[in-house]
């Protein structure tokens, strides 16, 4: 009802809006740094993951097109890789990345956020299936970035079954996820 | 179709391939059409797993600083006015060029300074209630000294920096999230010498909490300052600070 797509907004962006900028950053503000505080488990890398993202947004152009997909999907791409570039960049600081708490912020609700309690909830039923060595190359593959030699040393497997191993534990929760539906479709706003 | 390229699909896809690997595996996926399926694979069956994420609160003041940061000009950063496949937003990179730029929290204090003395270069003001917009475009005067400001018991944060103006020596706070005041109460900004508070100015924050106030510094005489700090007073008349340091820094 009148709710401006991500792919309108991020039309406006290109075109230097602030206003558009900030719709779309409050719609994904709260997924985008979730999402970042997980790979990343500092508040203040994720919150230098999520800037990256946005700074891409407004000063490159012509990075989205629709042909590359839902917006959102792309989004996460982006800032998945904003996460694994920081990574990298911790790793040849040799500074090893700790879980630290996070500082709250009590915000109200803000009307068009992007929320995931019922889709994480289906997900962690799906990984709940997964045995603990699927659960532990899909964390290390996805959300730690290791290459698949590292896989391979930590979980003590074949380095030429990592691949096939990871696959088979993706399939298999795409496969229990998505056939409670693809709640991805359209954003789910609060 | 290569098997040893193809193999380093994976480690492409984390950000593992460097130099004349990653370009030399860029290139063979442009023509791959094995590895462009697998790859489109990879995409759709990891497309789900951010939402595995927790709900994480984001810190105090987040947005205002990314959005400062993001939309305040940059000369050193080029616009990208074509339209680009440049690799390094879809695909990790080892180093991001953006992530050379990472905020700074004196950015807050040019900021506060650039609304309240039209200083700064496009310095974007983020107000919550009516979301201005005010270009500033003057010459920058020179910052000497920003320190954050942060409460060990509240969720306040603040900024505050020394600012030369022409002559003068100005302070420039600004403040997020403070406590609502009542009746008489207001908050007092402090520079402190040694054990000697100076009273800087007085300010009552907006309703969100937020304030971002100038006081010229004109005390007479030589002095060092050693600290700011912020406190919440019954009255504006206090001559010293009667009621509680919300905030404080070291200068």
């Amino acid at each position: 009802m009148g709710r401006t797509s991500d792919y309108e907004l991020y039309q406006k962006v290109q075109e230097e809006n602030k206003e558009a900028l900030e719709m779309l950053y409050d719609r994904y503000e709260k997924l985008l740094f979730s999402f970042s505080f997980k790979m990343l488990r500092q508040k203040e890398l994720a919150e230098e993951a999520v800037q990256d993202v946005f700074m891409k947004l407004w000063r490159k152009k012509g990075l989205y097109s629709e042909d590359k997909g839902k917006f959102s999907s792309w989004l996460l791409t982006v800032t998945r890789n904003a996460c694994i570039d920081l990574i990298r960049k911790q790793q040849k600081n040799e500074v090893e990345i700790l879980e630290k708490d996070i500082d709250h912020e009590r915000t109200e609700s803000v009307e068009e956020t992007v929320t995931w309690n019922e889709e994480r909830e289906g997900l962690k039923k799906a990984v709940s299936s997964l045995t603990e060595e699927q659960q532990d190359i899909v964390e290390m593959f996805y959300f730690k970035g290791y290459s698949q030699s590292d896989i391979a040393e930590r979980k003590n497997i074949p380095l030429g079954t990592v691949k096939g191993r990871i696959r088979l534990a993706l399939k298999h929760l795409k496969k229990i996820y998505r056939e409670r539906g693809d709640k991805y479709g359209t954003e789910n706003l609060r | 179709m290569e098997p040893k390229t193809c193999g380093n699909l994976l480690d492409y896809y984390n950000g593992l391939l460097e130099g004349k690997e990653k370009d030399a595996f860029e290139k063979h996926l442009k023509q791959c059409d094995a590895c462009q399926e697998e790859w489109a694979e990879w995409q759709d069956l990891t497309a789900d797993l951010p939402y595995l994420s927790e709900e994480a609160q984001p810190p105090i003041g987040m947005k205002e600083r990314i959005l400062t940061n993001v939309t305040s000009s940059d000369s050193s950063f080029t616009r990208q006015e074509t339209e680009t496949v440049n690799k390094t937003d879809e695909n990790p990179t080892n180093i991001s060029p953006l992530s050379q730029r990472r905020p700074k929290p004196w950015l807050q204090g040019v900021l506060a300074a650039g609304l309240l003395l039209s200083l700064g270069t496009n310095a974007y003001l983020f107000n919550e209630n009516n979301k201005n917009e005010q270009v500033i475009q003057e010459q920058i005067n020179k910052t000497f000294k920003t320190v954050q400001l942060a409460s060990e018991e509240t969720e306040s944060t603040g900024v505050a920096s020394m600012v030369q103006e022409n002559d003068t020596m100005n302070l420039v706070v600004q403040t997020n999230n403070l406590t609502q005041v009542k009746g008489t109460e207001t908050y007092q900004v402090w520079l402190i010498e040694g054990d000697k508070p100076y009273r800087a100015g007085t300010f009552t924050p907006d309703e969100n909490g937020n304030g971002a106030v100038v006081f010229p510094v004109k005390f007479e005489g030589e002095h060092k300052w050693d600290a700011v700090a912020i406190s919440h007073e019954p009255t504006p008349n206090s001559k010293k600070p009667l009621g509680t340091i919300v905030m404080a820094s070291n200068l």
